[in-house]
């Protein structure tokens, strides 16, 4: 029988899948409520996934970062001033009744972190932020904090195991079926409550700035046992990410230069572009806007010589630029861009520009979740890049930290409460049998292309045909290209079967994921006929509040996607009516 | 652009009872990572060969590796000429570059619940 391949059984109160900033946060608080928790990642804990990439920046309102920490924030902000923020650079997509709870209990959470060790290294006004609000947590130092801390609360954690499938039926879920990679032995991980917070999928993606592991798993896997998606068809980009040299490609400095310093956006002609877009804020606007604005010139030939655009500070005093380099709250002393050392690379900074595009960098979408993080299918929970309704159809600088903090504990407590309650079911033996046929399945059939091939197939459509600047024509092709693609999943050519953290397994079950939220980033793009947020569809230009202020939920039954426009949330903030240009947020230039 | 320069690249192959030096010839851009290199390796010469990495940034310290002797994160060393790259940690090697990855039973440490099956709780 096939799942006599199971080769080990864990069980747990609450599962949580995914160790780092909202996973750990999650397990954290599951534990605080006294139930058992088992943490599982695919990577190592603390080293992997985004958090510890991220730069630093965590927001909260201006008046409780200065009230609860001593910085100079402004008194005149207050939590819903910072909701109102969210949801008009969120091009109003967000979920307002989320957006609420999101800026009320993102201090109590920074506190705490605070509490727990952390330092705050800075604050900082970023763009899009009427107050500043961002405080300063290196990524790498909040991840290996709470990793501590976690280990510390005696909650066991899975190191380099891949989730691959949820087990469940129609009372919910009850586990889920694992790879670990060390041994490439299949487990069952038996739960009463599951909280999904692997992050997001912009591996998808041809340039991004994510680690390895973010190809959309979590996606997927809720996605196939029943679970919507809405707002896909927003993948957040950032513009200034290096394109050369392909050490640094899809590097970031800094991950919002324009708050250090004022930036020149520049294409090939040494125009600053930004002045068709946002004239007003020119560099300093947000990020989706920065990143459509600069693939448009990219489109429109007037790239630079490697295929992006340039970013200057040429204009500034050299002593300014060099002084920026002491205050800016990061490891910026060197010029450090990561563990990179810019200097290498560009002797003479300031001198010369830098080759940059936009770079896939967050995911504004996914998983639907309730203000208790709960799913349309029971047990399922899930927080945390990746789940939707936060950010709407652009997400803030430095609200993602805040995010996982925030959600992570909310996820955490509702999971902890469903499992007292719940049972540790047994999941049935022909969901395990698909699972473990379909690994069994890429082990053996090798008639079709090569993992790489796929892998390689999945970002040029998602490259070349989706992107940020989108049209019918090629995301009609793009869904041609998926169907052909996958008619190949199933027949995957993998050369080694060396069980010992063997890549081209791991990248041939990512790979079915990753095309599973490919599809559904495009089925949604194709629907939505403007332009808003991170997504600009030439052949709609406009954003469309009349008819287009709705979020897209997605859900697949039988391998048949359903798709539903759902209201918007505004329960706080009137929605804004008629058309306006992309890009001039507020203004309504007709009518 | 430049034209990529063919170097040589030896990787130590195996693991604790057996291993030895294989070489591949690469070509690399100015200012490729020995990890880039490495990818390449995996994408379009041999697939079989391991390796693990995360962020590719200089932060994670997964992609540790000797490189010509030097322990290194191998995604923010260039890959300047000919060079060999070995485990940087031989006692816990795993299989080619990959080292030290945790058995299940450390699910164990913390809760030994976890892997006794709550049998009678089963419906
Ligand atoms: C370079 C960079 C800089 C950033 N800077 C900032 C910043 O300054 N401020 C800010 O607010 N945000 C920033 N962000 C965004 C922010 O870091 C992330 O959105 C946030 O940390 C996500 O946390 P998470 O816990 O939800 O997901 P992640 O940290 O990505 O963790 C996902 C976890 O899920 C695991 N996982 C995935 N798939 C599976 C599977 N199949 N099985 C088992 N485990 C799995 C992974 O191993 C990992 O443990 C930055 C992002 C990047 C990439
Ligand atoms: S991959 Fe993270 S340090 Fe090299």
């Amino acid at each position: 029988m096939m799942s006599l391949l199971i080769e080990e059984e864990l069980c747990c109160d609450v599962l949580v899948i995914g160790t780092e900033g909202t996973g750990a946060r999650a397990a954290l608080e599951a534990a605080e409520q006294g139930v058992d928790v088992l943490a599982v990642t695919k990577g190592f804990m603390a080293r992997s996934g985004a958090t510890l990439t991220a730069d630093g920046e965590i927001d909260v309102d201006s008046r409780s970062a200065r009230n609860l920490f001593g910085v100079d924030g402004s008194p005149d902000d207050c939590p819903e001033q910072f909701a109102k923020d969210m949801i008009v650079e969120g091009d109003y997509l967000g979920d307002q009744r989320l957006v609420a709870i999101h800026t009320e209990e993102a201090p109590a959470r920074v506190k705490e972190l605070v509490d727990w060790g952390a330092q705050l290294e800075g604050f900082i006004h970023a763009p899009g932020h009427t107050y500043p609000r961002g405080l300063w947590i290196p990524g790498l130092k909040l991840a290996r904090l709470l990793a501590r801390r976690m280990v510390k609360s005696g909650i066991s954690v899975l190191e380099n195991t891949m989730v691959l499938e949820l087990l469940h039926d129609s009372d919910g879920v009850m586990g889920a079926v694992g790879l670990h990679l060390p041994t490439g032995k299949m487990l069952l991980l038996r739960c009463r409550s599951l909280v999904m917070a692997t992050g997001g999928a912009m591996r998808v993606f041809p340039l991004t700035t994510a680690p390895e592991e973010l190809t959309g798993d979590g996606l997927a896997m809720a996605l196939r046992c029943g679970a919507a998606l809405q707002d896909m068809e927003f993948p957040m980009f950032l513009p200034y990410c290096f394109l050369t040299p392909p050490s640094l490609r899809g590097v970031i400095f800094s991950y919002d230069v324009s708050a250090l310093m004022e930036v020149h956006a520049l294409n090939r002609q040494g125009e600053r572009y930004m002045a068709r877009w946002d004239p007003e804020r020119m560099e300093r606007t947000t990020r989706d806007i920065n990143s459509v604005a600069a693939a448009m010139e990219i489109r429109a030939g007037r790239c630079s010589k490697a295929g992006g655009t340039y970013l200057s500070f040429k204009h500034l005093p050299r002593n300014l630029v060099n002084f920026s380099a002491e205050w800016f709250p990061r490891n910026l002393r060197s010029w450090r861009a990561a563990g990179f050392h810019l200097r290498s690379f560009f002797p003479d900074i300031g001198e010369e520009a830098w080759e940059v595009a936009p770079a896939c960098h967050f995911w504004n979408g996914g998983i639907r979740i309730d203000e208790d993080c709960a799913t349309n299918v029971p047990g399922l929970f899930a927080a945390g890049e990746g789940t939707a309704g936060i950010h709407g159809a652009n997400r803030l600088a430095g609200n993602a930290l805040t995010m996982t903090q925030v959600w992570g504990k909310r996820a955490g407590a509702s999971a902890a409460r469903f499992a007292k309650d719940g049972k540790l079911r047994k999941p049935p033996t022909t969901q395990i049998e698909k699972v473990v046929r379909k690994f069994v399945c890429l082990k053996s059939d090798s008639s079709g292309p090569t993992v790489t091939e796929v892998r390689l197939e999945i970002r040029r459509i998602a490259g070349d045909l989706v992107g940020i600047i989108r049209e019918e024509k090629n995301l009609q092709q793009a869904l041609k290209a998926i169907a052909d693609l996958r008619r190949d999943l199933a027949r995957q050519h993998v050369v080694n079967q060396d069980s010992r953290f063997n890549r081209e397994w791991v990248e041939g079950l990512q790979n079915e994921n990753s095309l599973d939220v490919l599809e559904a980033i495009v089925l949604a793009s194709i629907a939505r006929q403007e332009s808003r947020g991170a997504m600009y569809r030439v052949d709609y230009p406009a954003t469309d509040n009349d008819r287009w202020l709705c979020n897209l939920v997605l859900r697949r039954k039988d391998n048949q996607w359903e798709m539903q426009e759902a209201p918007v949330n505004s329960l706080y903030l009137s929605l804004p009516a008629g058309t306006r240009t992309y890009g001039r947020r507020g203004e309504s230039n007709h009518g | 652009m430049d034209k990529p320069k063919l170097i040589t690249v030896q990787v130590r192959r195996g693991d604790k009872n057996e291993s030895k030096l294989v070489a591949y010839e690469v070509p690399v851009e100015a200012g490729q990572s020995v990890l880039g290199v490495l990818q390449y390796i995996y994408d379009h010469l041999d697939s079989s060969i391991g390796f693990t990495c995360s962020c590719r940034i200089g932060l994670c310290s997964s992609c540790l590796m000797r490189v010509n002797g030097k322990v290194v994160q191998s995604c923010t060393t260039l890959a300047n000429g000919d060079m060999v790259i070995e485990p940087y940690k031989e006692d816990a090697l795993v299989r080619d570059l990959v080292t030290e990855l945790p058995p299940i039973s450390q699910a164990s440490l913390n809760n030994p619940k976890n892997i006794n099956p709550f049998k009678d709780e089963e419906v």
